[in-house]
């Protein structure tokens, strides 16, 4: 791709990471929520591989790194829920104190909401890398 | 406000029908773009700004994905222009779909009304903010009350990249050759 696209992507990238984090984070108080932002992270990488290389794309998130967030997004949903079982409440109940429009006082829906949106993010990666990544041998691309 | 989207929504009918019409598919790939665009300020005028950015965000990628797979294959359809035949069954269709339209939009509930357990929905919008700590309602129903559906969206999401990734994934010489499995 061109020097102006190179240099363009290269700046907007932490402002788009900071938005999709923004996104993430406060979709309890503003609109917005994980999907969104999860797939805005998904993007960022889509504007790597479009404007270098996907070796380039894979050497910031490789398939394993991908991998292990979209993982580790699962797990962290379902250990919220089953730490909410264990404290004698329902599963995926809200057990942690709440403050209506407070930032950061939404209780379990702000850990619940992270890891949503790594697992969106890591799952929009995949099927990037998936369908546009290397063949195997012999087969035409 | 209904006149502005009135106007969107006729935009959104015509880059609909470039989408199907053009020839050259990158135009099309770029209609469907600006397709979806409008029906992100749709939303986004309906007071559903959550639902907007969503759309806003999804249809860039379709897009991007979409240009990227054109970038590899060719650019023009290779499909001949439709038939005869082809332009009357369209207009039969149409037909049908506009006397079904008729028929059954005066028996559906007002635009906005909830179809089922209307105390459901009111309890959530009178007492969201106080039960869940927070104050987008969107976000309280999603990570909240329906903590369930959400658990189920991920997980269907999970399961399908995880046969995308057994399909589409590298495969070494030997197990190629079936000497070697997995």
């Amino acid at each position: 791709m061109s020097l102006i696209i190179q240099t363009v992507s290269r700046g907007i990238t932490p402002f788009i990471f900071v938005y999709a984090i923004y996104l993430i984070l406060t979709g309890h108080t503003s609109p917005g929520g994980a999907f969104a932002g999860g797939v805005a992270i998904g993007l960022l990488i889509v504007l790597w591989y479009a404007a270098f290389k996907l070796s380039t794309a894979e050497r910031r998130v490789s398939c394993f790194t991908a991998h292990a967030g979209r993982i580790l997004g699962l797990l962290g949903f379902l250990t919220m829920g089953t730490i909410a079982l264990l404290l004698g409440k329902g599963f995926l109940e809200n057990f942690l104190p709440k403050v209506a429009g407070h930032l950061t006082m939404s209780g379990v829906i702000i850990l619940l909401a992270l890891g949503v949106g790594i697992l969106v993010g890591c799952e929009t990666v995949l099927i990037f890398y998936y369908l546009f990544g290397r063949r195997p041998k012999g087969e035409r691309r | 406000m209904e006149i502005l989207m009135g106007f969107f929504f006729i935009l959104v009918i015509v880059s609909a029908v470039a989408v199907a019409e053009l020839r050259d598919l990158l135009a099309a790939a770029l209609a469907l773009g600006a397709c979806g665009f409008f029906v992100g300020i749709l939303f986004f005028l309906m007071m559903a700004p959550d639902l907007a950015i969503v759309q806003l965000i999804v249809e860039i990628m379709m897009v991007v994905v979409l240009v990227i797979a054109l970038a590899r294959t060719h650019r023009k359809s290779s499909e001949p222009e439709s038939a005869k035949t082809t332009l009357a069954l369209g207009v039969i269709v149409a037909c049908v779909f506009i006397l079904f339209s008729v028929a059954v939009v005066p028996l559906m509930t007002e635009f906005g009304s909830p179809q089922y357990n209307p105390e459901v929905s009111q309890r959530y919008i009178d007492e969201g903010v106080e039960n869940t700590g927070s104050q987008n309602l969107v976000t309280a129903v999603l990570l909240d009350y329906r903590a369930y559906d959400t658990l189920g969206e991920i997980v269907v999401l999970f399961a399908s990249v995880l046969g995308m990734s057994l399909v589409l994934r590298k495969v070494s010489k030997r197990m190629a050759e079936g000497k070697e499995c997995l």
